[in-house]
Parts: C-alpha cells; sequence; structure tokens
C-alpha cells in the first residue's frame, strides 16, 4: 500500500541520532514542518545504541562550550536530568559523561516538546527521486507500508550516507583504510575505585597481555575499560576492524563481538575487583566511519590542524584527531592548545543540489579530519545548521506556493 | 639530564606533543605526566619504554611514585635495569 503523506513540503530528517535529532530542532524552531525518519524504534543514534557515554566535541580544551546553540542546550539539559552527568577530563579535552538512557530518556522528552516534528520510528526511505537540483521525492517504508514524502529538503543523518547512497552509489566516499568500529557493555558489580589509577591501567594491560598469550582473542589487545556512572559500573570496549562489508556482515561481527566480551568478562572475574562483576548491558555494533560523502568541499587533516575558518563555517571543534587504526588501535592527536577549526557549510553539500544536506559522521572530509569532526557535539552542531537552512528553504518554498494576493 | 631521561622525553614530545604541528614547547623533568598524558599514551609509553630499554613493569608498580614525571620515570627504569644487572649476575 502506497500512502500520499499530507506532510508534502516538510523538511524530512533520515536518521534520529546527533545530528538529526539538531536538525529537526532546529528545522522546526524555524517554523518548517519536519518529519523525523528513523529506522529503529528508539531516539539517540549511536549513544543510545552503542552506549556512548563520554560525549565529545562540546568543549573546548578549557572547558568551556565550543558551540552555542543545541549543543549546549544539550548539555545543559543532560546535567539538569540526571545528577550524576558530569563535565569530565579525558586525557587533554573534556568530555561529558553521562548515561545513555539519560540521553536518550532526555533526547525523547526534547522532541515530544517541540512542536511541529512527526516521527516515523521503524522507518527508512527506499527511494529518492531527483529533478535537476531538487530531492523531490522520498518513498519511506515502515512495516510494508510505502509512504510518499513530497520534501522541501533533506537532511541524511543517517551516519552512514544512506539516503544519498540511493541517489547514487560514488556520491559516497567508502573504500580505503578506515576508524574501527566500537562495541561497548555495560558491566556491574565492580569494585568501587577498580579502574581508578593506576589499578585501571594494570587491567586493561592484563587484558593485553591475555590477548598476546592467546588466553584471549586477538582483538582484546585493544580493549579498553572505563569508568561507568554508578560506582560499581564499568565500561568494557572492544575495538572491532571493519571494512566496506561491515554492511553485509553486521549479524557475524556483532555475534563474534559479544562472545569476545563474555569471554573477557569470565577473564576480569579471576580478579578480586570483577569477582562480582556481570554483564548489565550490550551495545550495538557503533560505526565510527560508515562512508563519506563527496562533497562540494572536503575537510582536510590540514584543516584540523592549522585551526581552518571558512566564509561559510557552521560550527567550530576542537577535538582531537581520534583515529581508531585497524591495526595499532587509537591513535589520538591533540589539536595545539587553545586552537579550533571551522567547519563549512560545503562540507554538508552535494554539488549539484540545492536541497540535501549530509549531517553528523557522513559529512565529506578526509579520513583524519574525519577522526576529529566525527564527535557527538559537533554532529549536533552540524544537524542544527543544515535545520536551519533546510527551514530557510522550506519557508522560500512555502512563499512560492501562497497565492498572489490580488491587487484591489 | 640523564640520558634515559632525554629518551623518555624525546619520546614523549614525539609520540604525542608535536601532533598537529604545535611549536614544541620544552617538557620539564617534573612536570605531571599523569595530568599532561591521557591513559592510552600512558598505557602506549609504558609498553613502548619496556620494549626498548628491555625491562619489564609489574602491575603493582604502577604508581605515581613510579610513573609521575620524567624524573621519576628515568629513575624508576634505571632501577629497574640495575635489579635485573644484578638478577643476571646472581645464580
Amino acid at each position: 500500500m502506497i500512502e500520499h503523506s499530507a506532510n508534502s513540503r516538510a523538511v524530512v530528517v533520515c536518521g534520529a541520532g546527533a545530528a538529526g535529532l539538531a536538525a529537526a530542532i532546529a528545522a522546526a524552531r524555524g517554523g518548517a514542518r519536519v518529519v523525523l525518519v528513523e529506522a529503529s524504534s528508539r531516539l539517540g543514534g549511536t549513544v543510545t545504541h552503542a552506549l556512548i557515554h563520554t560525549l565529545a566535541g562540546l568543549y573546548d580544551d578549557a572547558a568551556h562550550f565550543i558551540n552555542d546553540g543545541l549543543p549546549r542546550e544539550l548539555a545543559e539539559r543532560l546535567l539538569a536530568a540526571d545528577s550524576r552527568t558530569r563535565v569530565r577530563k579525558l586525557g587533554r579535552a573534556w568530555v561529558l559523561s553521562v548515561c545513555p538512557n539519560v540521553y536518550e530518556r532526555t533526547v525523547t522528552q526534547w522532541l515530544a516538546e517541540e512542536s511541529c516534528i512527526t516521527v516515523f520510528t521503524g522507518a527508512q526511505v527506499a527511494q529518492v527521486a531527483r529533478s535537476g537540483p531538487h530531492i523531490t521525492q522520498l518513498t519511506c517504508v515502515a512495516s510494508g507500508d510505502a509512504r510518499l514524502l513530497t520534501p522541501a529538503a533533506v537532511i541524511d543523518a543517517t551516519g552512514t550516507a544512506e539516503v544519498i547512497r540511493l541517489l547514487d552509489d560514488a556520491l559516497v566516499s567508502d573504500e580505503g583504510p578506515r576508524s574501527a568500529g566500537g562495541w561497548i557493555v555495560r558491566l556491574r558489580g565492580v569494585a568501587p575505585g577498580a579502574l581508578d589509577f593506576p589499578k585501571g591501567l594494570a587491567v586493561v594491560r592484563t587484558l593485553r597481555e591475555a590477548a598476546g598469550r592467546n588466553e584471549l582473542p586477538a582483538e582484546c589487545s585493544h580493549a579498553w575499560i572505563d569508568l561507568g556512572i554508578e560506582p560499581d559500573e564499568a565500561f568494557l570496549k572492544l575495538f572491532v576492524p571493519i571494512d566496506q562489508s561491515w554492511r553485509e556482515r553486521h549479524g557475524e561481527i556483532s555475534r563474534t563481538a559479544l562472545a569476545t566480551s563474555l569471554a573477557i568478562i569470565d577473564f576480569l572475574r579471576q580478579r578480586p575487583d570483577f569477582a562480582g562483576a556481570y554483564l548489565q548491558q550490550s551495545g550495538s555494533l557503533g560505526i565510527r566511519d560508515g562512508g563519506r560523502i563527496r562533497g562540494r568541499y572536503v575537510l582536510t587533516a590540514y584543516d584540523v590542524r592549522r585551526s581552518a575558518t571558512f566564509a561559510d563555517a557552521v560550527c567550530r571543534c576542537a577535538w582531537p584527531i581520534e583515529y581508531w587504526d585497524p591495526q595499532r588501535g587509537a591513535m589520538v592527536e591533540y589539536l595545539p592548545a587553545g586552537s579550533s577549526y571551522e567547519i563549512p557549510m560545503r562540507s554538508l553539500q552535494l554539488d549539484g543540489i540545492e536541497n540535501l544536506w549530509a549531517v553528523g559522521k557522513c559529512l565529506s572530509a578526509e579520513r583524519l579530519a574525519h577522526a576529529s569532526a566525527r564527535v557527538v557535539g559537533t554532529c549536533w552542531a552540524m544537524g542544527q545548521a543544515a535545520g536551519a537552512a533546510a527551514a530557510a528553504m522550506s519557508a522560500i518554498q512555502e512563499c512560492r506556493d501562497e497565492p498572489v494576493p490580488a491587487l484591489s | 639530564m640523564t640520558r634515559i631521561e632525554a629518551t623518555i622525553r624525546d619520546y614523549i614530545q614525539q609520540s604525542f606533543l608535536d601532533g598537529g604541528g604545535a611549536a614544541p614547547g620544552y617538557l620539564r623533568g617534573d612536570e605531571d605526566l599523569l595530568t599532561l598524558l591521557d591513559s592510552l599514551q600512558i598505557l602506549r609509553m609504558l609498553m613502548d619504554l619496556e620494549a626498548q630499554f628491555d625491562i619489564k613493569v609489574d602491575n603493582s608498580e604502577l604508581t605515581p611514585e613510579n610513573l609521575g614525571t620524567i624524573e621519576r620515570l628515568a629513575a624508576f627504569i634505571h632501577k629497574k635495569q640495575l635489579d635485573s644487572a644484578y638478577k643476571s649476575l646472581t645464580p
């Protein structure tokens, strides 16, 4: 059954992760009617699904908000929602430490407060029609039903450029080495203080040494374990190298990662601090780099390292180049102290298409520039900019549609 | 400054601080490494220094007293080297 939606001339945002939520809220606040299309049944994207508990890209290296607007509003809402949310130093950068469930609840509540946003969960865009410089129609499929949308503007916030791939695979750069994915599980029953320095370092070393002795699977040689939100909580992070076949191998990769997590927990239980540890929750596969668009401008590592500024800047970022090298593990290159760079609107746009933006992790960037720009706070900022631009475009189209008043 | 200190300083500078083309700032011997480096960097440094100086650091030795500054780390590595030399001499 194909249903013609009443939501014509809406701003259609695909993906309800960091960038998509921001885009939807910004577009709605800009006066547009918004349709938010989300493949899963829950809001919050990678933070919700992959159990991200340290939100990066909200602060500069002096712990000041790097972008005002929605990223800041998000941090303030999260701090107000749960007393355990806190700003925390990670190396030389600052993050917001938050329980992923609190994040999900907060953004779900937030979206409900905004007017003019219709959310379709369990829905995916299956077809995209383009006429010249405009996306004219989207076919959205949910539980067997198809819905036709005639959008004023489209924002691809799927994180992996799903909408743009439907237009043309060649618009997405998907080859070459890329940041490994992550798999996070939440442990409870850990002795409080078990991960304080230097004990935490010893735990990680033990895992890596065990991998070296083949007592644990080889992929544990890059495993990491981090403080949780609760005193008896810890997050175990696995390192999951992926290539472009990850889409087809998603199930297999996830099963292996879960089995490895369980093996690590068994291994850790031999340590007194982890004797009572158990798996409370497993995230799903977190994709850091699921393909980047070939946009009007490709953000470069040079831009990131040299604090580039742009006339069409949409936001700033000061997060280090955090590249999860498939062979060597996490490589962190901090930007010069006190510096930040800008992301131009052209990195969110494709040549020749006027009413389409790609925001968040699929922005147009080189591999190492992406390794800095892809973080949650920056995704919120990119989403906000694209949402506002899309709302402006939909307002112009509404004006064109208005009948011209007759002269009296 | 001892040779070990110089090696550690060069290592930290090259591995963690020169990235991004920042002007290499002078790293003092008593600078707090646990603030300067993140835990991943400390772990990586430890593994690399173990290989470079042919020592084995026990988990129980991971303390601020041993790792906190370049000076302390150099003294710790020197002691480890002496210990292992001594062990190799005694039957």
